[in-house]
């Protein structure tokens, strides 16, 4: 039988006083170095260690699901791949097999390596953007100036297959809208072996600086069990040891076919994200190569021929870099989708940093944000207003909010 | 020459008129401040006598002796006393009627103490100014003052125990050669006669030396003061810290030092040093956590005594030095150590007096003493704001303010004296305090008030003059050290002295130091980068006056985030020392029980040394 | 006492060792950015830029925040120029004949050392944001932690030279006249550095926080946590005059450490002695800019540990060897 014992305080007063710091309230953001974009954690700070977290988002709301039901299906193409940035590519692949699920539209072959290929150049160019940016937040200022210079490669590549270092606007419904010129394909394996060596580095430098151990080792844990009670995805979620990863869950293009590991780490903390990262970034590179050489073989079309969109709904997923990202549509056969909406990875790993930054140092705030790879873009989402008083709820209509906005 | 005599007479006479016009206020202020005045004004009269070295046969037998160094401690406990009853015109403002009589009390009593030459003499003084200044600690008449007070008075009274059996060793020697009365405890008498060459008068000097230490205070036994000094009001803590513990505990070390030659030994002076080491770096990182200000202030006055020890230590190692090797340069030693701590001394009161007024000042003004509650002050109460800055950065040792000059001393003292080491921990002490009280600058001056303290104004003139006053003297004995050390601090170590040792004549013998010099450069560093900054002539700077706008996400209606709640305490300069500073605050329980066993413990152990004969 | 002739000389002698220390602090702020532009896969500024950043910033307009403290929000800047500037005329230029070691001693260099960090945490908690009052607590924190191994690492060759039969000492001439000639059968020159050595890196690696470079210098305005620290809300001439002050810093910090330890300029005639003296202080700057570009910045707990247990280590074998004499 287990007793408590009730431990009597002395009572005695002490000539000292006790080293407490009263609380008081950093703000990060809206506007910070740290973060690339606006959002604001208001950290209550005792010292410098971090008793609590706000996240107050809404700084970056454009409304594109209310936006995307006053567009065509072909439109909206190239609405959603404005959704992100760095994702652009994981976002019309996306799209594009939702409404390939609701026209049961068959991908050509050639096509489904194409965007195979552009999915995992993707998600290099946006691992060695995270790593740079990593490295730069734990002032590695050398080894983030060398690991972006190493992007360009990735960049170059992207460039010369769509034209565009961001927004390729490759994909189609039903397909690809450029090709991969037989030519242009030993030159791309000459960057991916640039790349490869580039990737293998920086896990090198990751492994064995001192200094980057004791910023990231046991920094900013995230516990398993709050990361499955949260959800998290993608890389956050491999970091603590889930092997979830939409490409091998639910294949999609070509990656039933491509032989490829899904890299887990166990401890959660930021040193094993990047660890995930970067071992990402090597199968990614493995990846693109297969998808290079199925496409010296294969031949064919690259788009479908696409007629109408029946009645209906689906769910698409993809693996975006940031993790899985959903799409849900609701056709009323017409052109135009009757409801879209977008869940992206962002949504749920954001608030899996409400907490990791607990406890942490204020020093590890910048990297422990890093770590999830934030998207709030993509993250905003509609406000509803609750007044405390009355009870009552009001909506910021679409109108309202582009008013509020364009008027600064 | 005016007889020191007259001086306590009035102090007593005073005393005693207070006492009868106890209910009228006015008439209480204006006798304490007269009798303060015309006491100081003789004190400052007799530092132009002062060569002639006169000990006075007194009409009361109090064998009064002046010379440059009674002389200079009486100056500090006229002077600081003078300001004090200055300060309590308007802070003690309901006074009780004893307020004014046991300040006169003790005040002349410290003055008796400063000038006797007499060691029955300057324990009676003593007594007197402890039984006296007990009930001032009460003033407030709450259970914590009551209990500062009776720590102040059992920790006391327990020390004394020691002196008095010292006393009676003395007389018992005495008695033995055939002579009786209170001459006997001349030290004049003591030293010519050779009474006390044996065992005996060793342990007698020994004990008396232990009894007043805790006056100092040193480190084992420094705990009734932080209590003492808290429970009191402010111009009392003043009293306490910037003239008490320096009145009634050099004796202390006057004894060790006019009796040298029963310690010629380098492991006691070594001793010594290392109390003087340890008392100021213990106590300043104590210092670093308190929130309380006063507790912070009194922390810290312990820790700078430590310097003064440790000099005064390197002083007797010097001497002893000279004494076994018999080399000369250890006589310039010497008297560079006994200045840099006497020096020290006179700062520290000059300091700690402002900064304590200053304390004074803010609880008065807003009613707390919790640096973490207070903010932004610099803008309400801006003298009071710049004279703690200047106490701040001299007790800190920037250049250019007087801490600056004694601490280099206290350093190059321990270097010369070979005890590098000593002066290195000297050196951390001084970055440590550096430490503390910005920490305790910046978060009671600097950021923005909070809203609670929105209306505070400044203090009343009769609380900042006194203040001002010592700043002022903390930049003149900054920027001329000479003017100090030639007219108050080298005087006052001839007595300290033996007579076999030529005093440095030439002040600047020993301050190689060109401060002079450095003020003109730097003032000319300022000069350039203010011309730099107004290079765009005609210019005005372009001044923000919409508070509300940091930190408000962008929204200024119903902002996410107010400025107030952005506040960063400064508590984070503690953290470091949070480990060891848990440690030591388990050891200070707050009991008087436990601090005299200290004591006991302390006092036992150096007498254990002193049988064995280590020392 | 100082005459008025003397007075002169050297008030001559300060402004030339200010434009000294200026124009060479220049070259050596070049040789950090460019050194760390190419080493990062940069091109990197031309020679002119880093005084032409500062002359900018003069042209611009003044500003006070509203939370600001007017008069010590202006005065700070002005504080670290003056300290820096008299830091320059006391450390000799590698030549031991020189006015200021004759008036003011190490402890002097080393107090206003920490008068020059001062001005950068009154400035801090003066300008009112929390982003300085953090930068200012760190800085800090960083002058408490590295304030024993520096002041070791200052104090042992002149404790070294007392223990040596000098006498006692505590002016960089000494040091300087000492480091003369050779040692151990005349291979190695008499450096300190070569005596000392574990001090010699103490000292290294507390100049190194003390000029701002990483892995530990440049955490209280590390720009990805809080902006630029201290001087978060700073701008226009006041600014310049803080970028100026720690220009000198290429010179000051690596002058102090070349004259304790590599010799200053001893043993060569006079204009010959000064340009070998430069050319050490250039070669410091390029060591601390190879560490300061190879990495991460730690954390605050970091500096703690470091200097009080490793730094101070090296610091206290050497002080050991001195006191206990072999």
């Amino acid at each position: 039988m287990t007793k408590k014992k009730e431990t009597k305080k002395k009572t005695i007063p002490m000539q000292i006083d006790d080293v407490v710091a009263p609380e008081y309230v950093v703000p990060l953001g809206p506007f910070h170095p740290a973060l690339l974009e606006g959002e604001y954690f208001k950290l209550k700070v005792e010292g410098e260690k971090v008793l609590d977290v706000d996240l107050k988002l809404g700084y970056n709301y454009r409304g594109i699901m209310k936006l995307a039901e006053d567009r065509s299906y072909w439109q909206n193409l190239y609405l959603f791949e404005r959704v992100c940035g760095i994702c652009s590519a994981a976002h019309t692949t996306a799209y594009t097999r939702t409404v390939e699920m609701l026209g049961e539209i068959e991908l050509p072959d050639r096509a489904r390596y194409i965007r195979t290929l552009m999915a995992e150049l993707e998600r290099i160019h946006s691992h060695l953007l995270w790593a740079g940016v990593g490295m730069e937040l734990i002032g590695f200022k050398t080894l983030f100036m060398l690991i972006w210079r190493d992007r360009e490669h990735v960049l170059d590549v992207l460039e010369s297959i769509s034209g565009n270092r961001q927004h390729y606007a490759m994909n189609t419904i039903g397909g690809v809208r450029r090709d991969i010129d037989k030519d242009m394909i030993p030159k791309i394996e000459e960057k991916l072996k640039v790349l490869y060596k580039a990737t293998v580095t920086a896990t090198k430098a990751v492994l064995e600086d001192g200094g980057i151990h004791a910023r990231t080792v046991g920094i900013g844990t995230l516990d398993k069990e709050i990361a499955k009670k949260i959800c998290v995805v993608g890389p956050v979620a491999r970091s603590v040891g889930m092997k979830i990863d939409v490409r091998k869950d639910d294949p999609y293009d070509a990656y039933d076919e491509v032989p490829f590991d899904v890299i887990t780490a166990e401890d959660g903390d930021i040193f094993s994200m990047a660890l995930v990262r970067l071992g990402e970034l090597v199968e990614s590179v493995k990846i693109s190569q297969y998808c290079l050489d199925k496409l010296k073989t294969t031949s064919g079309p690259i788009r479908a021929e696409v007629t109408e969109f029946p009645p209906g709904e689906a769910v698409g997923r993809v693996e975006a870099p940031r993790g899985e990202l959903l799409y849900y549509l609701v056709s009323n056969g017409t052109n135009t989708p009757e409801r879209a909406r977008v869940r992206t990875p962002s949504y749920l790993n954001d608030y899996a940093l409400l907490f990791m930054l607990r406890g942490q140092d204020l020093a590890d705030v910048p990297i422990t944000v890093a770590s999830v790879d934030p998207c709030m873009a993509c993250t905003d989402r509609l406000t509803t207003i609750t007044d405390q008083t009355t009870r009552t709820q009001s909506t910021n209509t679409l109108r309202e909010v582009s008013k509020r906005f364009r008027m600064k | 020459m005016i007889d020191p005599t007259i001086i306590v007479v009035i102090f007593y006479i005073a005393a005693a008129l207070s006492l009868l016009g106890m209910k009228i206020t006015r008439a209480n202020d204006i006798v304490a401040v007269l009798a303060t005045g015309v006491a100081l004004f003789v004190v400052i009269f007799n530092f132009f006598y002062l060569p002639l070295l006169i000990s006075l046969p007194s009409l009361l037998g109090f064998s009064f002796t002046v010379n440059g160094y009674t002389n200079l401690i009486a100056l500090i406990a006229t002077f600081i006393g003078f300001l004090v009853v200055v300060y309590s015109i308007k802070y003690i403002e309901k006074r009780r009627g004893y307020y004014s009589f046991f300040v006169l009390l003790t005040l002349g009593s410290l003055v008796g103490m400063a000038y006797s030459w007499n060691l029955l003499w300057v324990f009676l003084f003593a007594e007197l100014a402890t039984i006296s200044s007990a009930p001032l600690i009460a003033h407030y008449l709450k259970a914590t003052s009551y209990e500062g007070a009776l720590k102040y008075f059992v920790i006391q009274i327990f020390a004394s125990f020691f002196g008095v059996v010292g006393l009676g060793l003395i007389y018992q020697e005495a008695q033995i050669s055939g002579f009786a009365g209170i001459g006997v405890f001349s030290i004049d008498f003591l030293i010519a006669s050779g009474l006390l060459l044996g065992f005996i008068g060793k342990l007698a000097i020994f004990l008396i030396f232990l009894g007043f230490l805790v006056k100092v205070p040193s480190f084992p036994i420094h705990t009734w003061l932080p209590d003492a000094s808290t429970a009191a009001p402010a111009p009392i803590s003043t009293l306490l810290h910037a003239m008490m513990i320096k009145v009634a505990g050099m004796p202390a070390f006057l004894v060790l030092l006019m009796f040298y030659s029963l310690f010629i030994s380098i492991n006691f002076w070594l001793i010594i040093c290392i109390l003087g080491v340890l008392t100021m770096l213990i106590c300043v990182i104590i210092a670093f956590a308190q929130n309380d200000l006063k507790r912070l202030l009194a922390f810290d006055s312990v820790s700078q005594m430590g310097y003064v020890i440790l000099g005064l230590g390197i002083g007797g190692l010097a001497i002893t030095s000279n004494t076994l090797f018999a080399d000369p340069v250890w006589l310039v030693v010497a008297a560079g150590g006994i200045a840099a701590g006497l020096f020290h001394l006179l700062n520290h009161s000059l300091f700690k007096s402002v900064l304590f007024f200053s304390a004074g000042a803010i609880e008065h003004e807003t009613g707390t003493r919790d640096i973490n509650k207070l903010g932004g002050l610099l803008h309400a109460m801006p003298r009071t704001g710049y004279v703690m800055l200047i106490g701040s950065l001299a007790i800190a040792g920037v250049p250019l303010l007087n801490g600056f000059v004694s601490k280099w001393m206290v350093y190059n003292a321990c270097i010369a004296a070979g005890q590098p080491t000593f002066a290195l921990i000297a050196i951390f002490t001084s970055a440590l305090t550096f430490g503390v009280f910005l920490r305790m600058l910046c978060s009671v001056f600097l950021g923005h008030a909070p809203e609670t303290y929105a209306d505070v104004h400044s203090a009343p003139k009769s609380m900042v003059a006194p203040s001002l006053i010592l700043a002022a003297g903390c930049i003149l004995f900054g920027i001329f050290p000479q003017l100090a050390l030639g007219f108050l601090i080298y005087p006052a170590t001839y007595p300290l002295l033996p007579a076999a040792i030529p005093p440095p004549v030439n002040p600047l013998i020993w301050v190689s130091l060109d401060v002079f010099l450095l003020a003109t450069l730097l003032f000319m560093g300022l000069v350039v980068g203010y011309v730099l900054y107004r290079f765009r002539w005609g210019v005005q700077p372009v001044e923000a006056d919409d508070k509300t706008m940091p930190m408000t996400g962008g929204a200024l209606h119903d902002p996410y985030l107010k400025v107030d709640e952005v506040r960063p305490s400064s508590t984070v300069f503690a953290y470091p020392f949070r480990s060891l500073l848990n440690s030591v605050r388990k050891t200070h329980t707050g009991l008087a029980n436990m601090y005299v066993l200290w004591f006991v413990l302390f006092a036992l152990l150096l007498l254990l040394w002193l049988f064995l004969g280590w020392i | 006492m100082v005459t008025l002739v003397d007075f002169l000389f050297i008030l001559g002698l300060y402004f030339a060792a200010i434009g000294l220390a200026f124009f060479f602090s220049w070259v050596g702020a070049w040789v950090f950015r460019k050194l760390s532009a190419r080493l990062q896969a940069r091109r990197g500024p031309p020679l002119v830029q880093p005084v032409a950043d500062i002359i900018k910033l003069f042209g611009k307009e003044r500003f006070i925040p509203c939370l600001a403290n007017k008069f010590l929000y202006i005065l700070s800047p002005l504080v670290a120029l003056s300290a820096i500037l008299i830091l320059s005329f006391m450390i000799p230029p590698g030549i031991p004949y020189w006015p200021g070691p004759l008036s003011w001693d190490l402890i002097v260099v080393l107090y206003f050392s920490v008068m020059f960090s001062l001005a950068f945490v009154i400035a801090g908690w003066a300008s009112g944001s929390p982003w300085g009052k953090i930068g200012a607590s760190r800085e800090v924190a960083i002058i408490l932690s590295v304030e024993l191994p520096l002041a070791i690492a200052i104090l042992i060759p002149p404790l070294a030279l007392a223990r040596g039969g000098y006498g006692f000492t505590l002016s960089i001439t000494d040091v300087i006249l000492a480091q003369e000639g050779n040692f151990l059968w005349t291979v190695l020159p008499n450096w300190f550095i070569f005596h000392y050595p574990f001090a010699a890196l103490a000292l290294f690696l507390a100049l190194l926080t003390k000029s701002w470079m990483r892995p530990f210098g440049d955490i209280p305005e590390a720009e990805q946590e809080i902006f630029a620290g201290p001087l978060t809300e700073y701008g226009g001439p006041l600014l310049g005059i803080f970028e100026l002050a720690r220009l000198f810093r290429f010179y000051v910090f690596t002058a102090l450490f070349v004259d304790l330890y590599l010799g200053g300029g001893s043993g060569l005639i006079f204009p010959i002695s000064i340009l070998v003296f430069l050319l050490k202080c250039l070669s410091i700057t390029i060591i601390m800019t190879i560490i300061h570009v190879a990495s991460a910045r730690y954390r605050i707990s970091h500096v703690f540990k470091w200097f009080l247990t490793v730094c101070l280590a090296f610091a206290l074998i050497s002080l050991i060897r001195i006191v206990v004499g072999f």
